[in-house]
């Protein structure tokens, strides 16, 4: 199967392969690296949407998702691009005469797609808007839900109203789960967080160095190489200590042959969640909340990712270390650019000014965690391999066993790139409200 | 693991100073500290939750300096506790001495800003003991456990509908207290609702019970019997 498919995403975990025995510790090195990736950043899987990337098994590019050319001339600011964003959806309620659904958990990025909602959709068009949330999500902000959103839109239970349930009564599904990839902003402060402990592991002239650093409130703007060690220890996992620096190389080579400047700390991390997370956080809510039949309409077109369109990804391309993605490198001041969008309609001074970020995926998931758990991949025929078929879990060990980035067929890089190439220019005709 | 032997650390029998803080990990530093009650301590940051998510931590006072509400924004956990993983405050204890350090003003967050919430977090806190101690002296009782756990009562077919069903009747009070305290914006507003909701009450006098609820209530919150002007 995998010999002779392509796939959009694939996820693999540490768990799935210990099927009839250690077979961990049967893989090659690279096959090793591919798992504990997996388990380090906690069942993702990363696929570039630019660059050179090898993968284990050919990839190609989804085409919704494809990411635009850098433009340094972009001026469009966030409120702009976000408030332009809601007229697009509005058109498109229009055209269709169908309703949307949006799938609110209470942060900053689902709230800026609400508030934008609210701000440029009359009460007549708010009527055909239905908001999906939970308890927890309106404990997240309860004072945004009573004063913007109750008795204003109809509300609806997220864990009784599925994406296929929605879909299937009419409604276009909105999520804003490409929120985190747009700010990309969230594995720096996770280094962040820990520089000191991290730091304090290295050898001696390292360590020297890097603790100079520390307080340096523009540490996010100095060149990335300079912590090369420091990201390297923070991509590492125990039980494989060679983790760190072959990810590491793996994302400079990606960089490099790129086309998009990434020169600083906070670029670097940004970049990694821009192009190698982001389908992962596209496609999640596809994979994991629409049980339907029809993977492809769905997430072609029925499903909109809120942040997931031209303006949106240029905007990020273009606005790294000028404060508005993060100030300080401060979690209270990441998504600073959302928060100000937020603050403008709602004046709420605690929320812009203490507002965290709180997971809200594994919410989403509740109903449906044994069906996350099993997935392989989406191949390029919008088909899920799940790990429940056993050709899946055999072709997927023994690609993993043999796995050696080195030497593996570069055919299938170029075929990946050149797929990409003809996705970012195909991607507007492909979904030309959803991906405008 | 902790089992019985840890309960009285959470709740020292020593407490002339200090030995809870609420940790706002927004900003790395406590923003209250209390001596009084721990399970008070922790509904008022829950209420406080839909402002600032807080921890609640304990920690031993004698061992640690000694920490007040006009020094406490300047200190925090020695190791710095990550992002609340949760919407919903929990307690955690800091061990041993040496668990609070110094960090000095909050680098993120306006001065003013940091006073408007320790000043709403500190009446939040107030109101929740005085709202307990009214209870408790006037003869009233917080019966909302009982919520779920009675059975409904039944009304005749063209009977008259009394006004409020009888059995929580005194719940709803209660409940707009702390619906208050967890929606308004600011110190101003939750206090001024608060007045306003209970000046609008006929409380009734318990039989046994010298003084009413908004006496003991005003009391216990401003200092004397009536709202001040």
């Amino acid at each position: 199967m995998i010999n002779t498919k392509a796939f959009y995403l694939t996820i693999v975990r540490d768990r799935m392969l210990r099927v009839g025995g250690d077979l961990y510790s049967r893989l090659a090195r690279d096959g090793r690296n591919w798992v504990d990736l997996s388990v380090r950043f906690h069942a993702s899987d990363f696929t570039a949407r630019r660059g050179d990337w090898v993968a284990p098994w050919p990839m190609a590019q989804e085409p919704t998702y494809a990411m635009p050319a850098y433009d340094a001339g972009f001026r469009k600011s966030f409120a702009q691009v976000s408030d332009e964003r809601a007229l697009q959806v509005r058109e498109l309620m229009h055209n269709s005469g169908r309703k949307v659904a949006l799938y609110y958990s209470g942060g900053l990025d689902s709230t800026v797609a609400a508030v934008a909602l609210l701000k440029n959709l009359s009460a007549e068009e708010l009527g055909n808007v239905v908001i999906c949330t939970s308890v927890d999500g309106i404990m997240e902000s309860p004072g945004f839900y009573r004063r913007r959103l109750r008795g204003r839109v109809r509300i609806l239970d997220s864990a009784r109203s599925r994406y296929d349930d929605l879909i299937a009564r009419g409604y276009y599904t909105i999520t804003a789960d490409t929120g985190d990839s747009i700010f990309g902003t969230e594995q720096m402060t996770q280094l962040l967080f820990s520089y000191g402990e991290l730091v304090d592991k290295l050898p001696h002239d390292a360590r020297l160095r890097l603790r100079q650093l520390c307080d340096d409130p523009a540490i996010g703007e100095q060149p990335y190489e300079r912590f090369a060690d420091l990201i390297i220890s923070y991509l590492g996992i125990e039980r494989n200590p060679a983790l760190g620096r072959w990810f590491y190389e793996k994302l400079v080579r990606n960089i490099s042959t790129s086309g998009v400047p990434v020169y600083s700390l906070h670029d670097f991390f940004w970049w990694f969640i821009f192009n190698v997370k982001y389908l992962h956080c596209a496609l999640r809510a596809a994979l994991f909340y629409y049980r339907g039949d029809d993977l492809k309409a769905a997430i072609q077109q029925n499903i909109i990712n809120w942040y997931n369109t031209a303006d949106y990804q240029r905007w990020s391309m273009v606005n790294n270390n000028n404060g508005q993605k993060i100030r300080n490198n401060l979690s209270t001041t990441y998504k600073w650019a959302a928060r100000q969008y937020i603050y403008e309609f709602d004046r709420d001074d605690w929320y812009l000014n203490f507002k965290l970020k709180l997971g809200s995926f594994q919410l989403l998931l509740r109903s449906n965690i044994r069906q996350h758990r099993k997935i392989f991949g989406l191949d390029t025929d919008y088909r899920l391999h799940t790990f429940a078929e056993v050709n899946v879990r055999r072709a997927v060990a023994e690609r993993l066993r043999i796995y050696d980035e080195q030497a593996f067929d570069p055919v299938r890089v170029r075929l990946a790139r050149s797929s990409a190439a003809r996705s970012s220019s195909t991607s507007a005709a492909a979904a030309p409200v959803l991906a405008a | 693991m902790p089992g019985l032997a840890e309960l009285p650390r959470y709740f020292p029998r020593d407490r002339a100073e200090p030995c809870y803080a609420l940790y706002a990990t927004a900003i790395d530093r406590f923003v209250l500290v209390d001596r009084h009650d721990l399970s008070i301590l922790v509904r008022a940051a829950m209420l406080f939750s839909s402002k600032l998510v807080t921890v609640v931590c304990v920690y031993d006072s004698k061992a640690n300096p000694v920490l007040s509400n006009e020094t406490c924004l300047d200190w925090a956990p020695v190791h710095r506790v990550s992002q609340a993983n949760s919407r919903v405050p929990t307690v955690l204890m800091l061990e041993g001495a040496g668990a609070i350090v110094e960090k000095g003003p909050v680098p993120s967050v306006g001065a003013e800003m940091l006073e408007r919430a320790q000043r709403y977090l500190l009446f939040s806190l107030q109101v929740l003991y005085a709202q307990f101690m009214a209870n408790a002296k006037s003869g009233h009782a917080d019966i909302r456990m009982f919520r779920g756990l009675m059975p409904e009562l039944e009304t005749l077919p063209g009977a008259p509908l009394a006004s409020q069903p009888q059995l929580f009747a005194a719940d709803v009070r209660d409940q707009k207290i702390e619906d208050i305290l967890y929606y308004a914006d600011s110190l101003e507003q939750a206090r001024s609702e608060i007045d306003t909701l209970l000046a609008n009450r006929e409380e009734p006098k318990l039989p046994g019970s010298p003084v009413s609820y908004q006496t003991v209530f005003n009391e216990f919150l401003y200092g004397q019997a009536t709202v001040p002007a």
